[in-house]
C-alpha cells in the first residue's frame, strides 16, 4: 500500500447508476475531458482526474455506472473493490432525482460498506420542472450523509458538493444510514457475521449479507459458509422464495420508503409524458422501423459523405507534403531515408489520420444517439433480428458502420456491455464489405463480367459478406462464445437533450483514444510493410519500363508473393495476385495499385482500362471471381487488426481474426474455384 | 345435422343415453330417470317415441341403446354442449355452474352458424392470449371487479394492464439482474409496449422503464390487476 501517496492525494470516488448523470458531475468537478453518456454501460474503465482544491491534491475517480455493488459483473466488481480498498476518503453517490427509488437501491448497498458518503441529488431541476421537490435535510438524515442538489448540465451545485465531500472526508464519519432487514433476516445476518472472527463489525455484517445474498466469498471461513447455508435454507423455507429475492425486496423497501418520505409529493416518481409521446412515434409498431432506417441512413451519410471532403483534403495535403519533400530532397541523396519518409512515414500517417474525419463524425453521431437515449431504442428495435444471429440488438450499429469502414465499426462495439456480444461483433464485422474493398470490385467486376451482370455480381458480393458475418456469428456463439445469452434486461432511459459540451467531450475522448492506441500500431505496421516492399533492393533493371515491377518482384513482398504461390494456386492465383494481396494488407485499396505495378502499367497513376485488359489477358472470369471472393473474405487490413487489438486488448484475438478470416477466404475461394474448373465454368 | 322438429327434451334424452351407455352398466331406464330428474314412467314414454323415430332401441328391463342415426344426433348435441360450456367459461369468464346451466339451455336452440362463430371467436382469443387478457381486464373493469385469478408470465400481460409480480421462476444471473433492477415480488408492473418486431417488450416498474426479451419476461410470474394505467 502506497501510504505516502494516500497522504498526499485525497481520493474521492464517484459512484452511481448508469444514466444518473454521474459522468457529467465528474466533468464539472474535475474540469476534465471525460465522457458523458445517457446510456447504460458507457463507462467501462476507471477514469481519474487529479486537481488541486483548497490546497489539497484531490484524486477523483469515476467508477463504472452500476445498478448494484454485488460484484456480479466486472463493472460492479471494479466499483465494489475500489470502495472497499480503504484508499478512498469519501464516496460521492450521484442520485437521479427523477428516478430516486431505483437509485436508492444502490444507496442501500453503499450504506453497508462502512465508508463516508456524500450524496449528489442530480437532475433535481428536472424533477422540480415536473413538480417534484425534496426535503434535503430529511434525506440527509435518512441516508447518513450530506445531500447536495446538483445540475449536471450547468454545473450548479458541484462546488458545494465538493466542499461537502471534503468536510465529510475531514471528519471521516462513516455513513450512518442503515437498512434494517427485518427480524428474521437480521438474526440470520447476526449468526453468520459472528463467524467472521477476524473482521470488524461493519465488514462482518457486509460479508454476512453478501453470503446470504448468494455471492461467492472465497476467503470466508468455513463456519460462516456453513452458517450461511443453514440460515439460507431456513429463511427460504419460511419466506417461500429465494433469499436473494427477499434481500432485494428489503433493500427496495428501504429505497421506496426513503423516496416517498423525502418527496414533497404523493408519488416519488416523475411521469415523463414527453418521453412516452416520443416513443409512441419512434417505437411505433409500423413507423418505428422506417424512422430508424431513415436515422441510420442519416448517420451513415453523415459519417461517410460529410467525412469524404476532409478526408480528401488530408490526403491531398499529405501528397502535397510528400511532393514538396520529393522536390526539395534530391533523389540521389540518402535515397533510402527519402523513401522511408515519403512512402513509409507519410503513407503511414496518412493511413492513421485519413480515417480521422470519419471517426470524429461517427463518434459525434454515436455520442448524440447515446446522450439523447435513442441508442437504447436501437437495441430495443433491432434485438429480435440480431438475437437470431446470435448477437445483441446493439450489434446492428457497428455492422452498419462496417459498410463504410471496419475501423470505426470495431470502435463502435464499445457500446455493447457483454464481452461475449462485443467480441463476437468485433470478429464478424470485417466480413461486412467496407468502402475500401469497393475500389477492388470497381476494378475487377468490369474487367471480367458483361455489363448486364455487373450489378448482380456487386450485389452478390455484398450479400455474401453479410451472410458470412451471420454464419460466423452463429459459429462463434456455438463454439468459442458458447453459453447462455446475457440478459437483455436494460433500462430505457428517458429522452434528454444533450448539451453540446457533453457531446463534444464524449466525441473527443474516444477519437483521442483511437489516435493514441490504434494510430501508433497502424503507423508501425505501415512502416514495416513499406520496408517489405522496398527491401531487398534490386540494382540492375532490364528496362526502364518495367523498373517498378522488377523492384517489387525482387522485394520481400514480391518474394512472399512467390513463396505463397503454391498455397494460392488452388485458388486460381499466381504470384502477382499474391503480391497484391500482401500489399492489400496495408489497406485494401492498395490491391489495385499493386496489380498496376506488377503489370508494369506505370507508377502511381494506373490507367484502369489498360489494367483491366491486362487482367483479361492473364486471368479467366472464374479467377476474377475468385479474386473478388478472396478480397471480400480474407484478412482485414492492418488498421482493422490494430483496432481489434485495441478493443479486445489482446493480440490473440487480433491474430486469430487474421488467420480465421484468411482460412475462411481460402476454403470458400478454393471450393468456388475448383467447382468452377470442374464445371468448366467461366474458364474460356 | 339437426333432425327436424326434434324436441329439446328428446335431445336431452339422446345425450343422456349416450353418456350412460359409455359406462359399464349401460343406460338403464332407472338411471336415465335419475339423471334427468323425471319419473321412470315418463322415461318409458319418451323412449317409445324415440324408438318410433328410429333413434333408440330397447327391450323392457334391458339396457337402452342408440341406433346409428340416434348416436349421431346425440354426439352432435354432446359436442355442442362441451364447446358451449368451454366458450362460457374460457371466453365469457362465467363460473362452471353458470356455464353448465347456460350450455344446457342453448345447446338445443343455437343454429350451427352461431355455434361455429362462437367456436371461432373462442379459438381466436385462445391463440391471442394478449387480446384475451385485454378483454378479461376490460370486462372485469366494466363490472368494477378483479379479473378472477388471472396469473401468467409477464410476457402474456397485455399492454396497458397492471399486474403485481408474484415470483421469478429462474435460478441464474437473470434473477439477480431482475431483482436489482427492482422487479421484486409485490411490485406493480405493466407492459408499456412491444417492439415493432414483436420482441422485446418495454415494461414500467418503480417509475422507470425497462426492456427485456419475452423469453425473460416469461420467467416473471404476475397476477393481473384490472384497471388501465
Amino acid at each position: 500500500m502506497d501510504r505516502q501517496a494516500n497522504a498526499a492525494a485525497l481520493r474521492i470516488l464517484l459512484a452511481g447508476n448508469p444514466n444518473s448523470g454521474k459522468t457529467s458531475v465528474f466533468n464539472w468537478l474535475a474540469g476534465a475531458h471525460q465522457h458523458v453518456a445517457n446510456y447504460p454501460g458507457v463507462t467501462v474503465e476507471k477514469k481519474t482526474a487529479t486537481f488541486v482544491r483548497a490546497g489539497r491534491t484531490i484524486e477523483l475517480m469515476d467508477l463504472p455506472g452500476t445498478y448494484s455493488l454485488l460484484a456480479a459483473s466486472p463493472e460492479e466488481a471494479i466499483a465494489r473493490d475500489e470502495i472497499l480498498s480503504g484508499n478512498a476518503a469519501v464516496v460521492v453517490q450521484v442520485l437521479d432525482a427523477t428516478n430516486l427509488e431505483r437509485n436508492l437501491h444502490l444507496t442501500a448497498q453503499l450504506t453497508e460498506m462502512g465508508v463516508p458518503v456524500t450524496y449528489a441529488l442530480n437532475m433535481s431541476d428536472e424533477a422540480a420542472a415536473h413538480g417534484l421537490t425534496f426535503d434535503l435535510e430529511l434525506m440527509s438524515g435518512l441516508l447518513g450523509g450530506p445531500v447536495i442538489a446538483t445540475n449536471g448540465n450547468t454545473g450548479e451545485g458541484t462546488d458545494e458538493l465538493l466542499a461537502a465531500a471534503l468536510r465529510v472526508a475531514a471528519g471521516n464519519p462513516p455513513c450512518s444510514g442503515r437498512v434494517f432487514y427485518g427480524t428474521d433476516l437480521e438474526s440470520a445476518i447476526a449468526v453468520v457475521a459472528e463467524r467472521f472472527e477476524g473482521d470488524d463489525a461493519v465488514s462482518a455484517r457486509r460479508r454476512a449479507i453478501a453470503l446470504l445474498d448468494g455471492l461467492p466469498d472465497p476467503h470466508a471461513p468455513s463456519g460462516a459458509l456453513e452458517a450461511a447455508a443453514r440460515e439460507t435454507a431456513r429463511l427460504e423455507k419460511r419466506g417461500g422464495r429465494p433469499l436473494d429475492v427477499q434481500i432485494a425486496e428489503t433493500r427496495y423497501g428501504f429505497a421506496r420508503g426513503v423516496a416517498v418520505e423525502v418527496a414533497r409529493e404523493s408519488s416519488p416518481h416523475v411521469r415523463r409524458a414527453s418521453t412516452l409521446r416520443l416513443d409512441d412515434v419512434l417505437l411505433h409498431r409500423v413507423w418505428g422501423l422506417p424512422i430508424f432506417v431513415a436515422l441510420m441512413w442519416i448517420v451513415f451519410n453523415l459519417v461517410f459523405a460529410l467525412g469524404e471532403p476532409p478526408m480528401r483534403w488530408i490526403e491531398a495535403s499529405l501528397e502535397w507534403l510528400a511532393g514538396r519533400i520529393a522536390v526539395a530532397w534530391p533523389a540521389g541523396a540518402a535515397p533510402l531515408l527519402r523513401s522511408l519518409l515519403i512512402d513509409g512515414a507519410i503513407g503511414g500517417v496518412g493511413g492513421v489520420v485519413s480515417f480521422l474525419p470519419n471517426i470524429l463524425l461517427l463518434f459525434l453521431a454515436i455520442a448524440f444517439l447515446e446522450d439523447t437515449g435513442y441508442m437504447a431504442r436501437v437495441a430495443f428495435l433491432m434485438d429480435r433480428i440480431m438475437h437470431k444471429m446470435g448477437l445483441h440488438g446493439k450489434s446492428f450499429i457497428p455492422m452498419l458502420i462496417g459498410l463504410g469502414c471496419t475501423v470505426p465499426a470495431i470502435l463502435a462495439t464499445r457500446m455493447l456491455e457483454s464481452k461475449r456480444d462485443r467480441f463476437t461483433t468485433i470478429l464478424v464485422t470485417p466480413f461486412v464489405s467496407c468502402g475500401a474493398r469497393l475500389t477492388i470490385y470497381a476494378l475487377l467486376i468490369p474487367a471480367f463480367f458483361a455489363p448486364r451482370w455487373r450489378g448482380w455480381v456487386l450485389w452478390g458480393i455484398y450479400l455474401t459478406g453479410i451472410l458470412a458475418a451471420i454464419a460466423a456469428a452463429r459459429l462463434l456463439r456455438g463454439t468459442v462464445f458458447r453459453g447462455a445469452n446475457a440478459p437483455f434486461v436494460m433500462e430505457l432511459p428517458p429522452y434528454r437533450w444533450p448539451t453540446w459540451r457533453s457531446v463534444a467531450i464524449h466525441m473527443w475522448d474516444r477519437a483521442w483514444m483511437y489516435l493514441r492506441k490504434a494510430g501508433t500500431v497502424i503507423l508501425a505496421i505501415s512502416i514495416v510493410l513499406w520496408a517489405l516492399g522496398t527491401f531487398p533492393r534490386k540494382q540492375e533493371f532490364s528496362g526502364e519500363e518495367t523498373r517498378l515491377a522488377e523492384a517489387l518482384e525482387y522485394s520481400a513482398i514480391g518474394r512472399i508473393g512467390k513463396w505463397i504461390e503454391p498455397a494460392i494456386r488452388p485458388l486460381g492465383f499466381d504470384w502477382r495476385v499474391g503480391t497484391a494481396l500482401v500489399g492489400a494488407f496495408a489497406a485494401k485499396e492498395v490491391f489495385v495499385a499493386q496489380m498496376g505495378i506488377v503489370f508494369s502499367l506505370g507508377g502511381d497513376e494506373v490507367e484502369a482500362d489498360s489494367l483491366r485488359s491486362a487482367l483479361r489477358r492473364h486471368y479467366t472470369p472464374l479467377q476474377g471471381l475468385a479474386m473478388l471472393l478472396f478480397c471480400l473474405l480474407s484478412a482485414p487490413c492492418v488498421a482493422t487488426i490494430a483496432a481489434t487489438k485495441r478493443e479486445t486488448d489482446s493480440w490473440g484475438w487480433a491474430l486469430g481474426m487474421l488467420l480465421g478470416m484468411t482460412g475462411v477466404a481460402w476454403i470458400t475461394t478454393f471450393v468456388v474455384y475448383q467447382v468452377g474448373v470442374w464445371l468448366a465454368w467461366g474458364v474460356g | 345435422m339437426r333432425i327436424e322438429r326434434l324436441s329439446a327434451k328428446a335431445e336431452d334424452y339422446l345425450e343422456t343415453i349416450l353418456r350412460l351407455s359409455e359406462t359399464p352398466r349401460g343406460a338403464r331406464t332407472g338411471d336415465i330417470a335419475a339423471a334427468l330428474d323425471v319419473q321412470p314412467s315418463t322415461v318409458s314414454a319418451a323412449l317409445k317415441s324415440l324408438k318410433e323415430q328410429g333413434l333408440a332401441e330397447y327391450t323392457p328391463y334391458g339396457a337402452v341403446g342408440l341406433t346409428p342415426k340416434g348416436r349421431q344426433v346425440a354426439e352432435d348435441i354432446a359436442g355442442r354442449h362441451v364447446s358451449l360450456r368451454r366458450f362460457f367459461t374460457e371466453t365469457l369468464g362465467l363460473s362452471q355452474e353458470e356455464a353448465e346451466l347456460a350450455a344446457c339451455g342453448m345447446e338445443h336452440d343455437a343454429t350451427p352458424l352461431v355455434l361455429d362463430r362462437m367456436g371461432l371467436l373462442g379459438d381466436f382469443l385462445r391463440q391471442n392470449p394478449a387480446l384475451l387478457g385485454q378483454w378479461h381486464a376490460a370486462r372485469a373493469t366494466a363490472k368494477g371487479e378483479r379479473a378472477p385469478g388471472v396469473e401468467s408470465g409477464l410476457d402474456e400481460l397485455p399492454p396497458g394492464v397492471r399486474a403485481v409480480v408474484v415470483g421469478i421462476d429462474v435460478d441464474s444471473g437473470l434473477r439477480k439482474r431482475l431483482v436489482e433492477m427492482g422487479v421484486t415480488p409485490g411490485v406493480l408492473i405493466a407492459v408499456e409496449r412491444v417492439a415493432p418486431l414483436g420482441d422485446p417488450i418495454a415494461v414500467e416498474v418503480r417509475g422507470y422503464r425497462l426492456s427485456m426479451r419475452k423469453a425473460e419476461a416469461a420467467r416473471i410470474r404476475v397476477k393481473w390487476r384490472p384497471g388501465l394505467i
